[in-house]
């Protein structure tokens, strides 16, 4: 039997899938039409996903032996996982937003900036309230609450990116 | 190394990187990765380049030993 906590979570999911499903609508429209990227763009997202892919291999194998070991440094249960997601996503979209290779030819990289930064303010938020509510720390070890402290550090770094390459292409211009 | 001979060739067709780049269907900065010799490009996009350029390959790919 699913208990009120577990409706919860999957409620908060669902929802999150939907919120995606919206948020893509209105970024690309009703079409179905994808980002087009040319063959540098291609190359470097090459070389961003394989980053990306040996991201998550050594901080998965640092975490399992950290679990094996039964070494909890300061989180618990599935948080190390949100971790790896975290960090080789950071790895993948850093690399490709450095290299100019995220966003597709025709994009308006002003309206994800501006997206992105509507979302980092959000997670903040929910972030800060988990912390000052004080159930972002189980037994003194963080728990998957603090996925909202993650992702606005993920996206706050993003933005960073996106606004010195930004800056350095209209020095260029 | 440098592509100078094609950023002349631009110059002289009064175009910008923008220009070029929406002519062969890639982004400014590639052109501009090109120009400054940080990404070799394909045949398939050399070739582009030069038709838009009317120019051959020899003309702004080939280096002399």
């Amino acid at each position: 039997m699913m208990n009120e906590h577990s409706i919860g979570f999957a409620a908060g999911f669902i929802l999150a899938v939907i919120a995606v499903i919206a948020i893509k609508r209105i970024m690309y429209g009703k079409s179905d039409r994808k980002p087009e990227y040319d063959e540098m763009q291609r190359a470097a997202q090459g070389m961003a996903y394989k980053y990306g892919f040996f991201t998550a291999i050594i901080t998965g194998v640092v975490c399992a032996i950290l679990d094996i070991l039964d070494i909890h440094l300061f989180a618990d249960g599935a948080t190390p996982m949100f971790l790896i997601l975290f960090l080789s996503a950071g790895a993948f979209a850093g690399y490709s937003i450095w290299k100019e290779a995220y966003f597709g030819l025709h994009a308006n990289t002003g309206r994800y900036i501006r997206f992105l930064f509507v979302v980092t303010v959000i997670n903040l938020i929910s972030a800060v309230q988990s912390f000052r509510n004080g159930t972002m720390l189980t037994n003194g070890k963080l728990n998957y609450t603090c996925v909202n402290l993650w992702c606005a550090i993920l996206l706050a770094v993003m933005l960073v990116i996106m606004l010195i390459k930004k800056n350095q292409k209209q020095e260029e211009e | 190394m440098k592509n100078l001979r094609m950023k002349a060739a631009r110059a002289a067709k009064d175009m910008s990187q923008q220009e070029l780049a929406d002519a062969v269907n890639v982004s400014r900065q590639t052109i501009n990765a090109i120009e400054k010799g940080d990404y070799n490009p394909t045949i398939k996009l050399c070739r582009a380049i030069c038709r838009t350029l009317d120019k051959t390959l020899d003309d702004l790919f080939w280096e002399e030993e």
